[in-house]
């Protein structure tokens, strides 16, 4: 008997370190590949917290890394993005991580951080790959495989960033300091009172609601200096569900477009409005031409309770536009102005930034940083 | 290859099967496509059935409590026909602690193979949740974290991909994470 019983511990000390072994240690999950010409070098990594746990049958890897970059280059950085690949996790998706409003100059060091969590069988082979996909430059330049097409992103946010800036210094120069202040603070409210809610989107989804689906037609902002028109559009409404936009545009200037998003803005039964996302094409647009966007997506909404919110109506503008020479037309702060925008557009990451550092630090904090961009 | 009966895949599929049971099932269901689809199937029957928050008009409440009453006194009536269990023989320490030893393998054999329930997907989701932005594939998960406190601003790109934007508020600086189902 005492022998049987020496072997069940022998069996339960082997299960309990076969199962320490297949836990990995965090750090020496990670691997951070930065290509030998990147204009941004990795001076060090910080894994904080980082842990992974066995949980039954699955591990569960918490990634808290806080990377300290230097632009090895001469120009200045004004955003940085780099691609989180966990392919052996989520074989058909990926991540990124984007640093965008920055000003770094030649050799100064900037931080980067990337939170994540995998869920992922025992066993399985490595995990997280961070490699960098885009760097920006002050003159919109840019370095990197792009493969997330990070450079239209970027250069959305820095044009964004220029934008908002100019508008606040003009505020500053015509309205003095309380104009700014004033300004700011009515950017917060507006900031505060956009709706928040819950959206979960599926690719090529399918209606699973009790209530039928209904065809919805599109209302549309028509903003005066967009090259792009709207015409028409609509999409399947079922419940809390939207699905299948089809949207029809007309290039009005007279440049080649390649690339439109359009902005998604959903009604719920209550009158109730909220950006609910962005609708992209690529598309072969010639002036005076016309393109169909329909992309195969399902947005269902809920309540930060999870109570699903069942829709109503739907509006559409035109958020960016990408010409055929890889210029970006981006909405104007007047045109931003419009009261249904101003509503529920969110603001732009210099914006945000901005007002935060107002939050903060103050007026004056804020005055010396709007004077150190040109 | 013998298949489990529909029950068992009804159980499993809503995660109501014991432990062991639900390792068998899973196993199974790694090999067999076609029980795999019974699952999906009544995965989605209750998903249907979840959503269907409202009970029919004019449910009758008084005949489900005569139905209750009934039930319950069915049940006591059976309980007092049933003979006490004799009581279990003493069985020696060393068989004692030998007999919980040996579960407890065999009870950490299971829980290190228990598969980890999935859920409900249509291929690759996407979603904002409390913790930040998930991408679910197959019960598989990768999830881009952002701090508890933050404000964050989400956007959603019907190419397929999610945005979540925020400040830290060590640095000051601006932070968007993307998921990408693409």
């Amino acid at each position: 008997m005492f022998m049987r019983s020496r072997i069940a511990v022998l069996g339960l000390l082997a299960a309990a370190s076969a199962a320490w072994a297949q836990a990995p240690d965090a750090r020496s999950s990670v691997k951070i590949n930065l290509p030998p010409d990147s204009p941004v070098t990795l001076v060090s990594a910080d894994w904080g917290e980082s842990r992974a746990t066995p949980r039954g049958g699955a591990m569960q890897l918490d990634l808290h890394a806080s990377l300290q970059l230097r632009n090895a280059g001469p120009r200045r950085v004004r955003g940085v993005t780099l691609l989180v690949l966990a392919q052996d996790v989520t074989p058909g998706g990926k991540a990124s991580v984007s640093a965008p409003s920055l000003d770094v100059g030649a050799a100064e060091v900037f931080p980067v951080r990337i939170d994540l969590r995998l869920l992922r069988p025992l066993g399985a082979g490595p995990l997280v790959e961070v490699g960098l996909d885009g760097v920006l430059f002050d003159d919109l330049s840019f370095y990197g495989p792009d493969r997330l097409n990070s450079r239209r992103s970027m250069t959305g946010w820095e044009l964004e960033a220029r934008r908002d800036r100019r508008h606040f210094k003009s505020i500053l120069e015509a309205r003095g300091a309380e104009g700014l202040r004033n300004e700011v603070l009515s950017s917060l409210a507006r900031q505060s009172e956009r709706p928040r809610l819950d959206v979960q989107m599926a690719r090529a989804g399918r209606a699973t609601n009790i209530e039928p689906e209904r065809e919805v037609q599109f209302a549309f902002l028509h903003l005066p200096d967009a090259p792009v028109e709207p015409l028409a559009g609509l999409a399947r409404v079922s419940g809390n569900q939207a699905r299948a936009p089809r949207i029809e545009v007309r290039n009005r200037s007279d440049r080649a477009i390649r690339h439109l998003e359009i902005g998604w803005i959903l009604r719920d039964r209550q009158g109730r409005e909220f950006l609910a996302g962005a609708v992209p094409a690529e598309v072969t647009l010639e002036p005076g031409g016309r393109a169909r966007i329909a992309p195969e997506t399902a947005l269902r909404v809920s309540e930060r309770a999870g109570q699903p919110v069942p829709l109503d109506g739907m509006t559409a503008y035109v958020a960016q536009v990408e010409f055929a020479d890889g210029k970006l037309w981006i909405p104007s702060r007047a045109t931003l102005a419009d009261p249904k925008l101003a509503r529920v557009a969110a603001p732009s990451p210099e914006e945000q930034r901005l007002t935060e550092l107002y939050r903060k630090k103050g007026l004056n904090a804020l005055v010396e940083e709007l004077k150190r961009f040109q | 290859m013998k298949h489990p009966g529909a029950e068992n895949l009804a159980l499993y599929a809503g995660g109501e099967l014991g432990a062991l049971g639900r390792w068998r099932v899973g196993a199974h269901l790694a090999a067999c496509d076609g029980c795999r689809g019974e699952v999906e199937a009544f995965r989605q029957a209750r998903h249907r059935l979840r959503e269907e928050a409202e009970l029919p008009a004019g449910f009758d409440w008084a005949s489900l409590e005569t139905e209750m009453q009934a039930n319950i006194r069915l049940g006591l009536a059976a309980g007092r026909i049933v003979a006490p269990l004799p009581a279990p023989e003493r069985l020696a320490w060393r068989a004692v602690a030998g007999l919980a030893l040996a579960t407890s393998v065999v009870l950490t054999g299971i829980f290190l193979n228990l598969p980890r329930p999935s859920h409900q997907t249509q291929g690759i989701v996407l979603e904002a949740t409390d913790a930040g932005l998930e991408l679910r594939e197959n019960g598989r998960t990768l999830t881009m974290l952002q701090p508890a406190s933050t404000t964050v601003t989400y956007t959603v790109n019907a190419e397929g991909s999610m945005r979540a934007r925020y400040i830290d508020s060590d640095t000051g600086r601006v932070t968007i994470t993307n998921v990408y189902a693409q």
